[in-house]
């Protein structure tokens, strides 16, 4: 905690900085909210840990001159997509990337305390200590953690300019295609009921599209009204037009922050639908999006020896 | 809102015979906006016409779905004849009964049952089609000629003489391209250079012409009428201005006299100084010194050049340059390239001296070549008694070569044997070929010539092998009409090898931003109708790069792009459809998604400012001269902010929704089709 408030209290008099975007706690147990660093004393409230669960990078836009950020690796893979996608101005960045050994799912800890109220909690490495009205207890971190963290193998962000630690490589990862392939198995009336089941339950808040990094649209097409690409209301065949539109939409571009699947009320498995993408897009093309800046994003470009095989 | 008037034709029995017009007719009064509809025996005629002309001022149309053929055919007859009428043109619309319905069915109640959903969609389409206006372009009356091939200089001197400025870019220190190198040509056998060097001159003093030779383009930007190019002047080190084309220089430079640097116009077969001026005729006539190669660039001393010229024109320090010019049509006529000489291991090509191309015998029996006219074995210095062609080296073998004929290779065989006869008496050809393809005028005849009068003796088969059997080569093949295996002690071999395209063809293509075929020739944007269009308007194509052909066809072709540009130049302003894509600035995120899926890079990056000039936002913006309305940005934009004008969002949404009710009716679910699998 020290590193970050030292670097912050740099940064924040550099006089090219506007400012600096992190976390701060928030008021709810096992909360954490994004913050807006300002003067130096500002920097002195700034946290990183693994409740750092949100996104920050849509933030980036909110300000006219130049800001500092603290990126986890998720947060940098969708950084790597908006600059690819012009949404966001490199010189008026500054990336302070922070390694990643996995975030905690806040549902998950809710569960676990069964109910009692929270006073007060605190992380230390891999171990987070939750003060009870009377009494504490401590969890595993690994126990808690949201569902696309385990496999993950990004936890040294692909972008910064400075970075807080060495950087880590991973090794003995579980698979992360395994659900995505053991769904393909099914026969075709099952998969399509289990969809049809999820998509079914979908109350089309749309907090997925709202939290999504990539998802910055001006105008969803969902809100288009000339024409009304799809009914509005709340039925299994707009829900599912709804899904599958939006899956297509991040083809090639989802970089699995699973930020859809954490923000859903529903418990809609999104991420599923974005791994499904994520593979064809890698098997087509070799490329899996939030990597590598230079890599131009084969959905939106064309060359000539592009694979074909796959029209049929 | 609409009052459409709907007029089906019979297209004599074409529809008629398997829709029943009639029915269909009476069915679209009744469809939702429709206020007239007509059946008629021939629409396109000028009876037709006028009645579309009459209705729409007596039932105050203002939406016309004409249901009869292809929109490829008659669209702009219909949209023309609504102009007289006073009635926007975009408003007329038409149904296809004929290429998507009565042509492709043959029951007669289903097909009609499928023209009526057919103008049912078109009417809900023009229900809500918009009037639109044609929109103009100025022109910059100038054109860019690349490459100074026969085509080139052709489409140039066309131009030109049609009053018209053009610039001429070539790579080489001249233009002339390969016909520069032959010696007769069929089918008439008249000298080659004889009838070129004229024009290489006239293009050099014409006064409408700029020649850029030893050049190459950089970069193209813009669009038709209004290209912006660079052009990458490769330093000559010689000052065009000063020098006189003395030639001094390239007599006294050291480098070539042991033949280390060999001369590209003479295929290699004699030595070139580093200074040097191509061939006697060349156009311009300065040389050039190849930095690579010369003694002062690659050690720092010599300079003999520099010290024997009179006119000091010799200037090592000359830098390549860049210009600029602006113009409002680009022609491409870079021609081609030979196949790879040492490709075909079997036939001994580079191993065996006396193996040689057929422009190598071109440059043989020229009288300014290597050799002076005589047709002498390389291997020894002595006229050849048996001389062996194969035809089809590389041509026509997918396996090992290219798929396509190079078309050439029938008749120039044809010619080298008659030139042999002439200049060799004595001599025997023989020659291996799959078929004989003499489709142009006077060709066969000349082959026939060269069979019966100059005693050239056809073998049809191809070659398996040629071997080395003491002083002679052991061509090995297979007669296919006698079926017997054939062997010909021969002292000289020449192969006719396939045309394939320029090297670098891909690359000048990219930067034009024209289309290229799996070969890298480029592609002419109809087969048979727009054979020297591009589809990247205005530009233009001539002479081998478009496809392997010969002098007559590259000719042709170089007057007709010549034609086409002169056509661009007759007008003020460019008229253009308005049929192309606009962006809704106010939702358009600028994530520039569209811009590479553009194949005519109509997509540009724009800034919104506000009246004190802070950016409010990015957004993509499509120029209009260059938009094809081609539509592949408005189906990639996610949140749809693209219009395609004439095609809009809304009218296929409609046209789509309309035919959807009907089939939802019978239409099994998802669901059922799954379980049916
Ligand atoms: C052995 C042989 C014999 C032949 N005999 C006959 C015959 O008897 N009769 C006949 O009708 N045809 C004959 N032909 C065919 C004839 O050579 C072609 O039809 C003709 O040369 C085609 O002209 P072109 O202008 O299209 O191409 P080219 O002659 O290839 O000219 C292209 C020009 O463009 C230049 N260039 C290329 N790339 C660029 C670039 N990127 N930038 C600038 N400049 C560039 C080249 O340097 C060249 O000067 C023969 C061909 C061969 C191989
Ligand atoms: S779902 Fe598609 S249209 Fe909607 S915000 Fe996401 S990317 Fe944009
Ligand atoms: S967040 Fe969940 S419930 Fe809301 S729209 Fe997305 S999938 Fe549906
Ligand atoms: S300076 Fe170069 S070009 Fe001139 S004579 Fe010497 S080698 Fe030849
Ligand atoms: S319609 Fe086609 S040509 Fe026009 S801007 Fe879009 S992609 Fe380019
Ligand atoms: S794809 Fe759509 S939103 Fe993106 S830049 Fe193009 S027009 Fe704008």
């Amino acid at each position: 905690m020290e590193d970050i408030i030292n670097i912050a209290r740099e940064l924040i008099k550099r006089d090219d900085i506007e400012a600096i975007i992190g976390y701060e706690k928030g008021r709810a147990p096992f909360q954490t909210v994004p913050f807006f660093a300002r003067t130096p004393e500002d920097c002195d409230k700034l946290i990183m840990n693994s409740l750092c669960v949100n996104n920050l990078v849509s933030y980036i836009n909110q300000f006219s001159g130049k800001v500092a950020i603290f990126v986890k690796p998720c947060d940098a893979k969708a950084l790597v997509g908006l600059l690819q996608e012009h949404q966001i101005e490199r010189e008026k960045l500054h990336i302070i990337g922070i390694n990643c050994q996995g975030a905690l799912n806040p549902k998950k800890l809710r569960n676990a305390i069964k109910g009692r109220m929270v006073k007060d909690w605190s992380i230390n490495g891999d171990k987070i200590k939750v003060y009870y009205e009377s009494g504490e207890e401590e969890f595993n971190i690994k126990d808690f953690l949201l569902d696309k963290c385990p496999a993950c193998d990004t936890r040294t962000p692909p972008i910064y300019d400075e970075l807080l630690g060495d950087e880590i490589k991973t090794a003995d990862l579980p698979e992360l295609l395994a659900r995505v392939k053991e769904l393909e198995k099914l026969p075709a009336a099952e998969k399509q009921q289990y969809w049809n089941e999820h998509f079914e339950r979908c109350l089309r808040c749309y907090a997925c599209v709202k939290i999504c990094p990539l998802c910055y649209c001006e105008r969803c097409f969902v809100e288009n009204a000339s024409p009304q690409w799809i009914d509005k209301s709340n039925n299994l065949k707009s829900n599912k037009a709804f899904h599958l539109i939006r899956a297509y939409h991040l083809a090639g571009r989802c970089i699995d922050c699973g930020e859809c699947d954490r923000a859903c009320p529903m418990d809609i498995p999104l991420r599923e639908l974005n791994l499904k993408m994520r593979k064809s897009v890698e098997e087509h093309f070799n490329y899996v999006p939030g990597k590598d800046i230079d890599v131009p994003p084969p959905l939106s470009t064309f060359k000539k020896e592009d694979p074909q095989d796959f029209i049929r | 809102m609409a009052n459409i008037g709907v007029f089906v034709c019979w297209c004599g029995s074409n529809i008629a015979q398997t829709v029943d017009v009639v029915a269909v007719a009476k069915a679209a009064s009744e469809f939702k906006d429709v206020v007239y509809s007509v059946d008629y025996k021939y629409m396109c005629s000028s009876p037709g016409q006028n009645m579309m002309i009459d209705a729409i001022k007596q039932h105050n149309l203002d939406g016309v779905v004409i249901a009869s053929c292809s929109p490829r055919m008659h669209e702009s007859t219909f949209r023309s004849a609504a102009v007289l009428a006073g009635f926007n043109p975009y408003m007329v619309e038409m149904a296809n009964l004929r290429e998507h319905c009565s042509w492709v069915h043959d029951n007669r109640e289903e097909a009609t049952k499928k023209a009526i959903e057919l103008v049912r969609m078109i009417v809900a389409k023009v229900a809500r089609n918009a009037p639109l206006n044609k929109i103009y372009v100025p022109v910059t009356k100038r054109a860019l000629v690349i490459g100074g091939g026969i085509a080139g200089i052709q489409a140039a001197l066309d131009i030109a003489n049609g009053g018209v400025e053009v610039i001429m870019v070539e790579k080489e220190p001249s233009i002339g391209g390969h016909m520069s190198q032959l010696d007769e040509t069929f089918p008439t056998l008249d000298c080659s250079q004889c009838i070129l060097t004229p024009r290489m001159v006239e293009v050099a003093t014409h006064k409408n012409i700029t020649l850029y030779a030893y050049s190459e383009v950089d970069s193209v930007e813009g669009f038709v009428g209004n290209f912006k190019v660079k052009i990458k002047r490769k330093a000559k080190c010689v000052i065009e201005e000063l020098c006189t084309g003395c030639g001094l220089c390239t007599q006294k430079c050291p480098v070539g006299k042991k033949g280390e640097v060999m001369n590209e116009f003479e295929v290699g077969m004699a030595p070139r100084p580093a200074i040097y001026i191509p061939f006697p005729q060349a156009v311009p006539n300065i040389p050039v010194i190849d930095r690579e190669n010369c003694t002062y660039f690659k050690t720092g001393k010599c300079g003999v050049c520099a010290k024997v010229c009179v006119a000091k024109a010799i200037d090592f320090n000359q830098k390549d340059e860049i210009v600029e010019e602006e113009v409002g049509a680009i022609i491409v006529a870079t021609g081609y390239d030979l196949y790879p000489k040492d490709s075909y291991g079997e036939y001994g090509y580079g191993k065996f001296k006396d193996v040689i191309s057929g422009l190598e015998f071109e440059r043989m029996v020229s009288a300014s070549g290597p050799t002076k006219g005589k047709v002498l074995r390389p291997s020894n210095g002595k006229p050849p008694k048996n001389v062996v062609f194969i035809k089809c080296v590389g041509s026509r073998d997918e396996k090992h070569g290219i798929s396509y004929c190079s078309k050439i290779c029938c008749m120039y065989t044809a010619k080298h044997a008659m030139l042999l006869h002439h200049k060799c008496p004595g001599a025997k050809a023989y020659i291996f070929y799959m078929d004989i393809r003499a489709t142009g005028k006077g060709y066969e005849e000349f082959v026939k010539r060269a069979m019966e009068e100059e005693g050239a003796v056809y073998i049809r088969g191809r070659v398996s092998r040629i071997y080395k059997r003491k002083d002679h080569l052991v061509v090995v093949g297979a007669d296919t009409l006698t079926g017997k295996p054939v062997e010909v002690e021969a002292d000289l071999v020449v192969l006719a090898t396939a045309i394939i395209a320029k090297d670098g063809a891909d690359k000048l293509a990219q930067i034009l931003k024209i289309s290229y075929d799996t070969h890298n020739f480029y592609n002419e944007a109809h087969p048979k109708l727009r054979p020297v269009e591009t589809n990247t308007a205005g530009i233009f194509l001539a002479g081998c790069c478009q496809a392997p052909k010969d002098i007559p066809d590259s000719v042709s072709q170089g007057s007709a792009a010549a034609s086409k540009a002169l056509a661009l130049f007759s007008k003020k302003e460019l008229e253009r459809e308005p049929l192309i894509s606009r962006v809704n600035e106010e939702f358009c995120v600028g994530c520039l998604a569209c811009q590479p899926v553009c194949p005519y890079n109509a997509i540009e990056e724009k800034e919104i400012r506000d009246r004190k000039g802070n950016l409010i936002k990015k957004v993509a913006h499509i120029n209009e001269g260059l938009c094809m309305g081609c539509g592949a940005c408005a189906v990639t934009c996610r949140s749809g902010c693209i219009i395609l004008e004439g095609f809009t969002n809304n009218q296929i949404f409609e046209q789509i929704n309309t035919f959807e009710n009907l089939i939802s009716k019978f239409e099994p679910t998802p669901e059922e089709t799954v379980a049916k699998k």
